[in-house]
């Protein structure tokens, strides 16, 4: 209790040196955590129709770039034999609308609550022969559009007329009518996804099995879910880098409280010198300047922990890629982050103190 | 009783470049408890080296050093912490006061570094122990508004916490003006005469030999006893 009163006293007596210490952590602290939070956002397992059958004819990451046709979809059908219900083609793009990245997606107008589970919210589904589109949620919150806004897509205006939820959360869509597309892209009949709705009595992956038999390294068949995934992954594997990035930068602290610490004390040497004088050992020395230190960067934790929420407040939902994610931390990352800071200040400032006060007390007392 | 600090043919040799300097040659002493002792001479002659040696901040090359019943010449380094916190009240010429502490705080420290009491009844301790050296008044302040005769007799009041039998006091009116030196040095003597304390003191300073009961001379690492 009398060294922490010592620690406070001593902060409390060079508050500038104190604050400027603590503000060197926070910026450390606040990409930690916002990347972390991130990081939790995109592990969140994706939702989707597990049962459905998603043909591609390419690089699943990249479907804008496939090509399929009605007769493709009736030979994976008559593979299935019988197990496939309903087949629906979707037209796919990536579209940049200001800053963020959307994928649109067509679909024929029938299909959209049955086969595609689309909810309408608010509004109406577009209208056949109309410049007019539907956003999801997720569109809506990180472009923040609203039914009855007009946005430009491939150089036409389209008006929105509604706003739905869809399956698979992840995916922030904009949807047309198949046949529009087809017109605004001259797709000519082609398209690239086709949705086959499984027999709920079918065997599903006996299903998938035969299609990709029948594919013959043509076109792929994955579950929706799978595929969700497999597109998140790669968001995932940059995410986690940046939050080993962040980690090793917290890590980083060791050394820099280990170099602090040993400036201070290099100033400082009298001051340890005379505590040894008084008769004071050298582990409760040391013990007193490893707390110091570490609750300075504690205090900086704190603050740029609170910095971190409050800015992830602000900013609600953050879009990668197509991804609208909403950033959360668990209590494990605070813990993590916390323990991580303390563990590396701990042993930085340590290290410098056993170092300085291994000096005779003579030489401490007496600075070179 | 014993004496409490005998020092038998205490050699140091310090390394300066490729030379090795003798600060202390074989020096003999001997204090009586409730004695005041100056050693005096040149600056540089060993004064301060022996009284390191003394209280323990240093090691010998060859020789004995007994105080207050501890071999401090072969004691171990937690030994020495323990033996210069039982027996020990250190004063310097700088005063070496922590800077970020009150004058009452750096005075409870070293009530609190002796032990067995919380920071609190250090604290009260420490507040009293001042207002008995009339320094009650200067209690909250810290060292940089203190004058220099201030610190140097807060540094006193620190030395004195925890009753020491032993003060080793380096050049400690080396620092302060005329004034305060016959204020810091009555103070000093007087914890001898009132509280039995032993005084050893390092000085060049020859005017002070009139407090001293016996007067000792340093030059060149020989000790030699003068006249008062």
């Amino acid at each position: 209790m009398t060294v922490l009163r010592l620690v406070f006293a001593d902060l409390a007596a060079d508050r500038i040196r104190s604050l400027v210490a603590v503000a060197a952590i926070v910026p450390i602290v606040i990409a930690h955590l916002v990347l972390v939070a991130v990081a939790d956002a995109l592990a969140d397992a994706p939702e989707g129709a597990g049962r459905s059958l998603v043909l591609l004819s390419t690089n699943p990451l990249d479907p804008s770039t496939g090509r399929l046709d009605q007769g493709i979809v009736a030979e994976a059908v008559t593979a299935a034999g019988g197990a496939i219900t309903e087949a629906t083609p979707l037209i796919f793009r990536p579209v940049k609308v200001g800053e963020s990245i959307f994928q649109l997606r067509a679909a024929p107008a029938d299909a959209w609550e049955p086969v595609l589970d689309l909810t309408l919210l608010d509004g109406r589904f577009p209208a056949a022969g109309a410049d007019e589109i539907v956003i999801t949620e997720g569109v809506a919150s990180a472009a923040e559009w609203r039914t009855g806004d007009v946005i430009e897509i491939f150089s036409t205006r389209f008006t929105i007329t509604g706003l739905v939820r869809a399956p698979g959360t992840k995916f922030a869509s904009i949807w047309m009518r198949l046949e529009h597309a087809d017109r605004l892209f001259e797709a000519g009949g082609t398209f690239q996804m086709a949705s086959l709705e499984v027999d709920p009595g079918a065997d599903a992956e006996a299903a998938r099995q035969a299609v990709a038999a029948a594919a013959d390294g043509r076109y792929s068949a994955y579950f929706e879910d799978e595929l969700t995934e497999l597109q998140g992954a790669g968001l995932q594997a940059a995410s986690d880098l940046s939050v080993l990035g962040t980690v090793i930068g917290v890590a980083v602290l060791a050394f820099g409280a280990f170099n602090l610490t040993a400036i201070a004390l290099a100033e400082r040497s009298s001051d340890l010198g005379v505590a040894r004088v008084l008769g004071v050992r050298r582990a409760p020395l040391v013990g007193f300047v490893a707390l110091r230190s570490t609750l300075l960067a504690l205090g900086g934790y704190i603050i740029g922990a609170v910095a971190a929420f409050a800015y992830m407040a602000g900013q609600g939902t953050t879009t990668l890629r197509s991804f609208v994610l909403t950033p959360r931390l668990e209590p494990s990352d605070l813990l993590f982050g916390l323990l991580i800071t303390a563990g590396a200040t701990l042993v930085g400032s340590w290290l410098a103190a056993w170092r300085a006060g291994s000096r005779p007390p003579r030489q401490l007392v007496e600075p070179a | 009783m014993p004496p409490i600090v005998e020092v038998r043919g205490v050699v140091k040799r310090y390394r300066r470049g490729r030379t090795n300097v003798a600060a202390l040659r074989g020096v003999d002493l001997t204090v009586e408890p409730g004695e005041v002792v100056l050693v005096v001479g040149p600056s540089g002659g060993g004064k301060s080296t022996l009284l390191n040696m003394v209280g323990g901040l240093d090691r010998p090359d060859a020789g004995s050093i007994v105080v207050a019943g501890t071999q401090v010449s072969a004691s171990s380094e937690r030994a020495l912490d323990e033996f210069r916190r039982r027996h020990l009240g250190f004063v310097f010429q700088f005063f070496n006061l922590l800077g970020t502490l009150t004058a009452r705080d750096n005075v409870a420290v070293a009530f609190a570094a002796r032990g067995g009491r919380s920071w609190r009844t250090a604290r009260r301790e420490a507040a009293r122990l001042l207002d008995d050296l009339g320094l009650g008044h200067r209690a909250d302040h810290r060292p940089a508004e203190l004058s220099g005769g201030e610190q140097q007799r807060v540094a006193i009041a620190r030395a004195v916490a925890g009753e020491p039998d032993l003060i080793l006091a380096d050049e400690p009116t080396g620092n302060i003006d005329s004034d305060a030196t016959a204020t810091v040095m009555s103070m000093l003597v007087g914890l001898n005469r009132e509280r039995g304390m032993t005084l050893l003191v390092a000085t060049h300073d020859e005017t002070l030999r009139r407090y001293a009961h016996r007067v000792l001379e340093m030059v060149d690492g020989d000790l030699s006893p003068v006249e008062p």
